[in-house]
């Protein structure tokens, strides 16, 4: 190995004392340190490039042809496919589902899993358990997810009409009516997600101080305030981490709504960006239509993103 | 905290986690008694307990239909495709990871930033994005519905995150001990092997787990990107017929889903804490 130890790099421990002959930093050569640093980056970076990044130019050049999925050749159409979503009835109603998916995931699982992780951060017997129990959705496939929530939703022997009918509610079909499908596909979401947003919250629990807590419950503070002023600042961190990282799933949700709904009923009542952009490539071969979909839908992950990074860094500042 | 609380606040708790755990179990046990019961007994309540949820009399029917039966021919080349694919596509990202992990933990060079930028820049980007363009290149190129057509998009799919992942675990190692070895008049390849390595290892096997579950449940580029000869389980349950055209899958479709999810469940129930130890390593950082 031509690596050059960087012992000034790395904080110091209580491990074995540093030689004296070590040489400092920079001293070696840095140019085989470059080298094998190429060396090693140089298969990451190119499969990266070649097919992740190459993948999403192509999409955006695609975005501006009509490109049927079965024609060999595409035609450039300028921003014709941009026009086209802009007035599509269609494009309205897929945005308001996204929304209001993307939002009711986010908001709902966020605070359920926060809830969770305060309870079972609690001494009780069997929460090893109970937090397997709950963590445990979130790795399962999302196309078994479905299927089992479909049985769970099934208007005719499913369990939630078998539970509303011993106390003689009659339940709505979920899978006839627009608004619900959309409700039923978001619970079936919200449920595989809350396993993600407990364990970090938990994580985030068992790191903190708990000393400012006991302070604050000395000094006499509500325990609302207490959860106001002392653990939700110290929990911004985690709760910004998982604002990002949840946004950015749910809002990808592609399994789940296919095999549940299909992006129906009623034309696109669950239909989301990503079910969207599916059904106009791969259901109606119109894929120059949906790269450009694909592309927006980039542009407006881009802008949220930038725009959550830069609400958080002030807040931290402001601390 | 757990010597202020009353018996009566504990067991208030006690009882509200057991509600929870309904809330999360009863799905699953749904699919799984599902997956057991017989056609008549899907098909008529009274054969059923506990208000036709458990069968009365367990029936391995779907599971024979799918393992040796009609449904064989569709689910177990699925299942063989899964585990060829996730297992390959795992071992190669989690290499290639750790090189570049190693490289920005541990060497000196420009761009390092831009790198692990670049690599977590990947996450922002619409994974349906990336379907069509492969999709076209595919067909042009003869990997469509192929075992490496499917490796290379879950590499896509898992690099990045293993990187990112694999740098967090390994900005903690105490990089010194392995100069000190050295010093102590260990080869690199002995310091390396004896002090690095076993340092390193439980980050690795971290990563690992959770590229193959991403994998494992991938199904945007598996049903997508395959048609028979690599589709993997996950886009196969969408294709279910029952042993006839005219009976509903219902119980084949649950089998196959309990088959596909048993890994995963096994996974967290032995290694939960590394899981979440991997999950929360870029939360950490900020």
């Amino acid at each position: 190995m031509t690596a050059t130890p960087q012992s000034s790099s790395v904080a110091p421990r209580s491990g074995p004392p540093e030689p004296v002959g070590a040489p400092p930093k920079r001293s070696g050569r840095p140019y085989g340190e470059w080298l094998l640093a190429a060396l090693l980056l140089l298969p990451n970076l190119a499969l990266l490039v070649i097919f992740t990044y190459r993948p999403l130019a192509d999409n955006i050049r695609l975005s501006f042809t009509d490109w049927n999925i079965s024609a060999p050749v595409a035609h450039y159409i300028g921003f014709d496919n941009y026009k086209t979503w802009w007035h599509d009835p269609n494009a309205h109603e897929v945005l308001k589902n996204t929304l209001i998916f993307t939002v009711a995931t986010v908001g709902i699982s966020m605070a359920l899993g926060l809830a969770l992780a305060i309870l079972l951060d609690q001494q009780l017997r069997g929460r090893n358990l109970v937090r397997s129990a709950i963590f445990a959705p979130f790795v399962i496939s999302g196309a078994a997810v479905g299927i089992a929530f479909q049985f769970v939703f099934d208007p005719n022997f499913g369990m939630i009409r078998d539970l509303f009918d011993r106390v003689g509610i009659t339940v709505p079909d979920f899978y006839q009516r627009p608004g619900w499908a959309l409700f039923m596909v978001t619970a079936t979401y919200i449920w595989k997600n809350l396993g993600y947003t407990f364990v970090i919250y938990l994580a985030a629990l068992q790191g903190r101080r708990a000393d400012l807590d006991e302070a604050a419950e000395i000094d006499g503070a509500s325990a609302w305030r207490r959860f106001t002023k002392v653990l939700l600042p110290q929990l911004r961190p985690t709760t910004f981490f998982l604002s990002i990282t949840v946004l950015l799933n749910s809002v990808q949700v592609f399994d789940i709504i296919n095999v549940m709904t299909r992006g129906g009923p009623q034309g696109y009542g669950t239909t989301t960006l990503v079910y969207q952009v599916y059904r106009e490539t791969f259901v109606n071969s119109r894929a120059g239509y949906g790269a450009t979909i694909a592309t927006i839908m980039f542009l407006i992950l881009l802008v949220i993103t930038v725009v959550q990074v830069r609400v958080m860094d002030r807040g931290m500042r402001r601390d | 905290m757990d010597t202020t609380m009353s018996n009566k606040a504990k067991n208030g708790l006690g009882l509200v986690s057991i509600v929870i755990m309904i809330w999360t179990i009863i799905p699953l046990l749904w699919i799984v008694a599902t997956s057991l019961k017989s056609d008549a007994a899907l098909a008529d309540p009274k054969q059923n307990v506990l208000g036709n949820f458990w069968p009365k009399d367990i029936s391995w029917d779907n599971y024979k239909l799918i393992f040796s039966g009609g449904a064989s021919d569709l689910f177990v080349p699925a299942l063989w495709h899964s585990i060829i694919v996730c297992v390959v596509a795992t071992v190669i990202s989690v290499a290639l990871a750790t090189f570049c992990a190693y490289a920005i933990s541990r060497l000196d060079f420009p761009g390092k930033k831009l790198i692990l930028t670049s690599s977590l820049a990947v996450s922002f980007f619409p994974v349906i994005a990336m379907v069509t363009p492969l999709f076209n290149l595919w067909r042009q190129v003869g990997l469509f519905d192929t075992i490496p057509g499917l490796i290379i998009p879950y590499l896509a799919l898992t690099l990045p995150l293993s990187i990112w992942t694999l740098s967090a675990f390994f900005q903690q190692i105490p990089w010194e001990m392995e100069q000190a070895a050295q010093v102590d008049g260990a080869t690199s390849w002995q310091a390396f092997v004896k002090v690095v390595a076993p340092l390193a290892a439980p980050g690795v096997f971290t990563t690992a787990i959770i590229a193959f579950f991403t994998a494992w449940n991938d199904f945007v580029f598996s049903s997508n990107l395959t048609a028979q000869n690599a589709q993997t389980v996950p886009a196969a349950l969408n294709f279910f017929t029952g042993a006839s055209q005219f009976v509903q899958p219902t119980g084949a479709i649950c089998a196959a889903a309990v088959i596909v999810t048993i890994p995963v469940v096994i996974l967290v129930l032995v290694f939960q804490r590394r899981i979440v130890t991997g999950l929360t390593s870029g939360a950490v950082k900020g």
